[in-house]
């Protein structure tokens, strides 16, 4: 029984732990900001990597979900609502839920994990103590590009992947659902605001921050071997899909409060 | 300036619950090489890594050039770092970055040279490790032997006054190793640097060292010249010279 307790408490203390130093890790990344520009080659290669690299992934993602919420849109509303609806519907959903949250997801598992297992690897085979003992911080040299690429390449790849949904909702409205071109985006126009626009991109920006600073601190702090990479890998994006949906309800509260 | 660059004062220091090193001193006088022995996982690279602010010692002093390294403030111990260069044991050459670019890191963030001077600066480091024209590879591409010598010149591409080389032979076959053993010497004659050897390679504490120290159970139980070493009846140093597990040195496994 008694060990039961200090099992637990040796837990709590170590998640404890954990929390501070993963606070302690992202303050200092926060720190470094202002010095962007002295890495700047780092960040223009990870920019490209987690960006262009991307696309492929998301383009298909993308292309299903929107063709799915289509039929399932029209499958919901039947006959009740005017077609123009369906139109609204996902194009709307695409742009404040879907896009930056299925974006969010397979960046994670694609770029987070990365993230994690490339610095793991370089923590476990001395390459960060070398970076340290060159003088060179780490924080700024490995974690800053990427946490920073995150940042800015995520709302441009939600960008692309919404863009992809809408065509690809739009071809099963046309060819499946023989909806008109013009009623499509008039539904599109009448019900889409600027502000969803702007509250999924910044959506999207909040997730691609989480994504690479989750994979940075998996990473950063991996220990025991190559086991260990491939724990901080996994924990990485089972941590990084919790967070984005948790941090999705909150943002979906602050953003689309509801007059109640 | 002062005239011994290196110590380290009563220093503990336990890592996984176990200690592994207990009341450790020991001083490197400049342009001098040191050379430390001791069975492996005894704590050799351990004391390394308290030499460059790797790891602090739980108790006791890290003195880098007079003043206290493992008090130093973040600014600071960069700057220490700088006056040294560091071989690791595994190489930690940065996978992702061809030779020219582990080499010639430092030199781009520390210095104001231009590509040009980068360029020459990293051929005639590569010239001295006997791996000219390799620039453009990649670690992956690379033997052991081939690795432990770009880490070798990554080392020495900010002409520092202290070397640490961990292992520099281990694993190598005897005629690289006996290259890299010249090396350390022509790197010393050169560039009159400082260095401290890890090894248990007996040809390198021979061939390499102007003091050796050997140690065991987290102490240093033995220091004198390569010839002393070689004339002591020092049991622990017998049974090292010697091999064999039988002792007073105790084999935990
Ligand atoms: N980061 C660490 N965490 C836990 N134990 C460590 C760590 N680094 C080294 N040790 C332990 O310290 C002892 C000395 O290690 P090391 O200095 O690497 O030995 P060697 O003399 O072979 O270089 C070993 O028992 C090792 O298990
Ligand atoms: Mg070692």
């Amino acid at each position: 029984m008694l060990e039961l307790f200090s099992r637990i408490g040796e837990r709590v203390l170590g998640g404890f732990y954990r929390l501070g130093e993963a606070t302690l890790l992202i303050l200092r990344v926060f720190g470094e900001l202002p010095h962007i520009w002295r890495v700047h080659r780092e960040t223009v290669a990870q920019m490209i990597r987690i960006g262009i690299g991307s696309m492929p992934l998301v383009a298909v993602t993308s292309l299903f979900t929107g063709m799915v919420l289509a039929v399932q849109t029209s499958y919901q509303i039947e006959e009740y609502v005017p077609e123009i609806f369906i139109a609204s519907a996902v194009c709307k959903a695409t742009i404040i839920e879907l896009g930056p949250v299925i974006t969010a997801l397979v960046i994670s598992g694609r770029v987070g994990a990365s993230i994690a297992a490339e610095l793991g690897t370089m923590r476990v085979t001395e390459q960060i103590d070398a970076l340290e003992t060159m003088a060179v911080d780490p924080v700024r040299f490995l974690l800053l590009p990427r946490f920073f690429s995150g940042l800015v390449m995520m709302p441009v790849i939600v960008t692309f992947g919404c863009l992809i949904a809408i065509a690809g909702g739009y071809a099963v409205c046309l060819l499946y659902l023989e909806m008109s071109s013009v009623a499509f985006f008039q539904g599109m126009r009448q019900f889409v605001y600027p502000y969803d626009i702007y509250s999924g991109l910044l959506k999207s920006f909040i997730f691609g921050g989480t994504i690479s600073l989750v994979g940075c601190y998996y990473g950063y702090c991996t220990s025991q071997g190559a086991e260990g990479v491939g724990r901080a890998t996994t924990q990485s994006v089972v941590t990084n899909c919790l967070l984005i949906l948790i941090f999705d309800y909150f943002l979906a509260m602050l953003l689309f409060p509801t007059a109640g | 300036m002062q005239s011994v660059i290196m110590e380290l004062a009563g220093v503990y220091k336990s890592l996984g619950g176990q200690p592994v090193l207990s009341d450790l001193s020991l001083s490197v006088p400049r342009g001098e090489t040191l050379v430390i022995m001791g069975r492996s996982g005894a704590g050799k690279s351990v004391i390394l890594k308290h030499m460059v602010g790797l790891l602090n010692p739980d108790r006791g002093a890290v003195l880098f050039d007079g003043r206290r390294l493992d008090r130093m403030r973040r600014a600071e111990l960069q700057q220490a770092r700088k006056r040294m260069g560091m071989l690791f044991q595994s190489s930690a050459l940065f996978d992702s970055m061809t030779v020219a670019e582990n080499v010639s890191l430092g030199l781009r963030k520390h210095t104001r040279l231009g590509e040009k001077e980068i360029a020459a600066k990293v051929e005639a480091k590569l010239a001295a490790v006997g791996l000219a024209g390799i620039e453009q590879k990649m670690p992956a591409e690379l033997s052991g032997g081939m690795r432990k010598r770009v880490g070798l010149a990554r080392a020495i591409a900010m002409d520092p006054e202290l070397i640490l080389y961990d292992e520099p032979t281990t694993g190598l076959d005897p005629i690289t190793a006996d290259a890299i053993n010249n090396l350390i010497i022509e790197t010393r004659d050169k560039f009159g640097v400082t260095s401290v050897v890890v090894t248990h390679d007996v040809n390198t504490v021979l061939k390499v060292g102007s003091t050796v120290a050997l140690l065991n159970e987290g102490k240093i139980i033995f220091s004198g010249t390569p010839a002393e070493l070689k004339s002591t009846d020092n049991p622990y140093v017998r049974q090292f010279l010697e091999g064999r597990a039988e002792g007073p040195i105790k084999v935990h496994f």
